[in-house]
């Protein structure tokens, strides 16, 4: 491919909480303004912005993206939304990427912005109007119906136990602990777990992320930019995207094929041959804990089926061989959904430069990946990064 | 951090508090008619007379479920109508405690993908599980559609009250 | 695929989405609305690219310095940028001398009809009547010629 190199030189990240008190402007505000501090840069140097953000509805504003505008520094610059669902955190780099690979901007802003408390009673109604209108809304859908079929029938087929899926959500919500964004860090067992408010079997309370506000945001600029900025520019090294059929009952449900195929995607570029011992942390998309696992194996990090077994032997902890979601994920930090997306992307990016602090993995990264799902849960966006 | 970042910026709300702080509300009702489309329309008609129909692909040799005028791999149209059976396997099923506004139900509602007969493998729809117990629900199992009667079909995917084991 | 061309033969489904969202106003509305509510109009300002945002924000949409300085606009400091006709109100989109930006409101009908660039001044509900919104301006009237 003749394209550029890309690097990204820094990360802005907010609070992530149920409700803020800024408004999406004003977040996405706070979380460029902290990334351009971090690059060490002013907005007169970012040639051009991508802006992400899922629905509309949870804002409440409708053209969400000419709405955040002004806070996401677009103004009078080359500018856009990319919207993607749940997958659009990962997808917005991904975009900048582009910007930057194919010599239109030497430096683009990359920020995404999620906030769900406006929606009245619960964020989760906005996502009854994405269901068939013919097929599936009579019927009194809801959106964890589609997560819990998906994590049943992932189940049936390996024989998983919902007590080895519910290891995810302890390990997340502890690493969460030292995150100082997180909205739900905590200590908890599997057993509290199993025991949590049934929402739809097997999905239980505790399995599931929390609706959050927030906003994230990293800068991508060209190597040479890169280059008088820092002594030592992280290299976006893969970018993959890959989207499955919208006939969702016609999917093979225990396996996110789509993702194998984004990852592949990401892989070639990157050249990686064995993901497995070339990516050193992976941030992967867990807005429930069974999706991590899914996720892993879509992603060639584990075979079908051996998530949960790479779990359950600690090879996922920060300490382990193969650490994932090291900030706490989406169960611990929250789920201000393309926020969140992004908040793996600055995780990432703190690994590889050593500024994790206490989350800081305990082997040696040199690179690592973050990937997002969503649309009608068949969007994957991978976002393979490396220090050189 | 870096040397250069010394907080992670924003102001919670906490929900005690919300009323403490100035916040506008509105409300919208949009209302929507759809029109079903060439493929869904005869699907709906035939639900009203009992039948579950499909289309099929000359060229993959699949038979689409639901039923649409262009096969999404070979991206040509489809190529004639096919009727399938009102039975089935369960593909996968869950039983839902929550209503789509996250509010408890008050009895929880089986729903399953179930994989329909004289489709082709692994080609169904969502729909709900009646008739049997918590503790009969398992992945594979058959099912067959429980009608309304005839009088009471309007076109609609709830001309099948739900599937039952059989 | 054979067209449709009997009537009955299509179908449509009518369903609604019902929708109810609560705003915050945010760092800068928030002070914003509770200084409207004791009467006073306050503009946020950036210094280095001589900008004084009304409605207040902050950050500087220019330079994307994060604002704190503040400043009082004078409630009778206002000229009428352009109006419009609604339903036999006067909207007008109202500014004030040396700030960017505005704010809309009703005019008060005078003796003479409205003009664009009249001085106009803010007049505010009673103490008691305010909420804190953008409302606790009841009317925008003509001042002194
Ligand atoms: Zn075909
Ligand atoms: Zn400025």
């Amino acid at each position: 491919m003749m394209v550029r190199k890309v690097c990204v030189i820094g990360a802005g990240l907010t609070l992530f909480r149920r409700r803020m008190l800024e408004t999406g402007k004003e977040l996405s505000f706070e979380a460029c303004r902290m990334a351009l501090d971090s690059a060490g840069i002013q907005r007169k140097e970012v040639d051009s912005v991508v802006m992400g953000s899922a629905p509309d509805a949870f804002d409440g504003v409708h053209m969400k993206g000419e709405y955040l505008l002004d806070g996401a520094g677009g103004y009078k610059r080359p500018y856009s939304r990319v919207y993607v669902g749940g997958a659009t955190g990962v997808y917005v780099p991904v975009s900048a990427w582009w910007h930057v690979a194919s010599g239109m901007s030497d430096v683009c802003l990359a920020v995404a912005e999620e906030k769900m408390s406006p929606l009245q009673p619960h964020p989760q109604y906005a996502f009854w109007s994405i269901f068939d209108h013919h097929m599936e809304r009579p019927l009194g859908v809801t959106l964890l119906w589609i997560f819990a079929l998906e994590m049943r029938r992932y189940m049936a087929v390996h024989g998983i136990k919902e007590e080895e899926i519910a290891q995810v959500s302890v390990k997340n919500k502890h690493n969460a602990i030292d995150h100082p964004c997180a909205q739900l860090p905590a200590e908890i067992t599997v057993e509290d777990v199993m025991k949590s408010e049934p929402m739809v079997w097997p999905v239980k309370r505790l399995d599931v992320s929390p609706p959050s506000d927030g906003a994230g945001a990293v800068i991508l600029c060209s190597e040479e930019f890169a280059k008088k900025m820092t002594k030592e520019p992280i290299y976006v090294a893969g970018c993959g995207w890959n989207i499955d059929s919208t006939y969702w009952t016609n999917r093979d449900l225990y396996y996110p094929q789509y993702l194998e195929n984004a990852a592949k995607m990401a892989y070639k570029q990157a050249g990686i041959a064995n993901p497995r011992k070339e990516i050193d942390v992976a941030e992967v998309y867990d807005p429930f804990d069974y999706k991590e696992l899914h996720h892993m194996e879509g992603l060639q990090l584990a075979k079908k089926g051996e998530a949960p077994k790479l779990t359950t032997a600690g090879v996922t902890q920060r300490n382990g061989e193969l650490p994932i979601n090291p900030s706490g994920g989406l169960l611990g930090v929250g789920n201000p959904i393309a926020a969140a997306g992004m908040m793996k992307v600055c995780e990432i990016y703190f690994q590889l430069t050593h500024q994790a602090g206490k989350r800081q993995v305990k082997k040696e990264v040199h690179t690592g990946l973050a990937q997002a799902w969503g649309d009608l849960m068949q969007y994957s966006s991978v976002f393979v990064m490396r220090r050189r | 951090m870096s040397e250069r970042v010394k907080f992670f910026p924003g102001r919670e709300i906490r929900s005690r508090s919300i009323d403490e702080v100035l916040a506008s509300e509105y409300a919208a009702d949009l209302k929507y008619s759809w029109a079903s489309g060439a493929a869904m329309s005869r699907f709906l008609i035939e639900l009203k007379n009992g039948r579950i129909i499909a289309r099929k692909c000359n060229k993959c040799k699949r038979i689409l479920l639901p039923p649409r005028i262009f096969c999404e791999d070979c991206f040509r149209e489809t190529d004639g109508w096919f009727y399938v059976k009102d039975t089935g396997t369960v593909n996968t099923y869950s039983i839902s405690y929550v209503a789509a506004d996250a509010s408890r139900l008050k009895e929880p509602l089986f729903v399953a993908v179930i994989n329909i007969e004289g489709a082709t493998e692994g080609m169904g729809f969502l729909h709900l599980l009646g008739e049997v117990s918590e503790k009969e629900l398992k992945v594979g199992m058959r099912v067959g559609a429980v009608w309304k009667p005839e009088a009471e079909r309007i076109g609609s995917i709830l001309d099948i009250r739900y599937f039952k084991p059989i | 695929m054979e067209r449709i061309t009997e009537g009955d033969q299509i179908r449509r489904w009518n369903d609604h989405i019902p929708l109810q969202w609560k705003y915050t106003a945010g760092v800068a509305g928030e002070r914003f609305l509770q200084l409207l509510k004791q009467g006073k109009i306050q503009a946020s300002v950036c210094r280095s690219c001589n900008k004084t945002y009304l409605p207040p924000k902050i950050f500087c949409k220019e330079c994307f310095a994060q604002l704190s300085e503040w400043r009082d606009v004078p409630s009778d400091s206002g000229y009428v940028y352009s109006f419009t006709a609604v339903n036999g109100e006067i909207i007008a989109l109202v500014k004030f001398d040396g700030v960017d930006g505005g704010l809309l409101g009703r005019l008060r009908k005078g003796r003479e009809g409205p003009r664009i660039g009249i001085k106009v001044k803010a007049v505010f509900r009673r103490k008691e009547d305010r909420k804190g919104a953008l409302s606790d301006i009841e009317y925008f009237e003509r001042t002194g010629v």
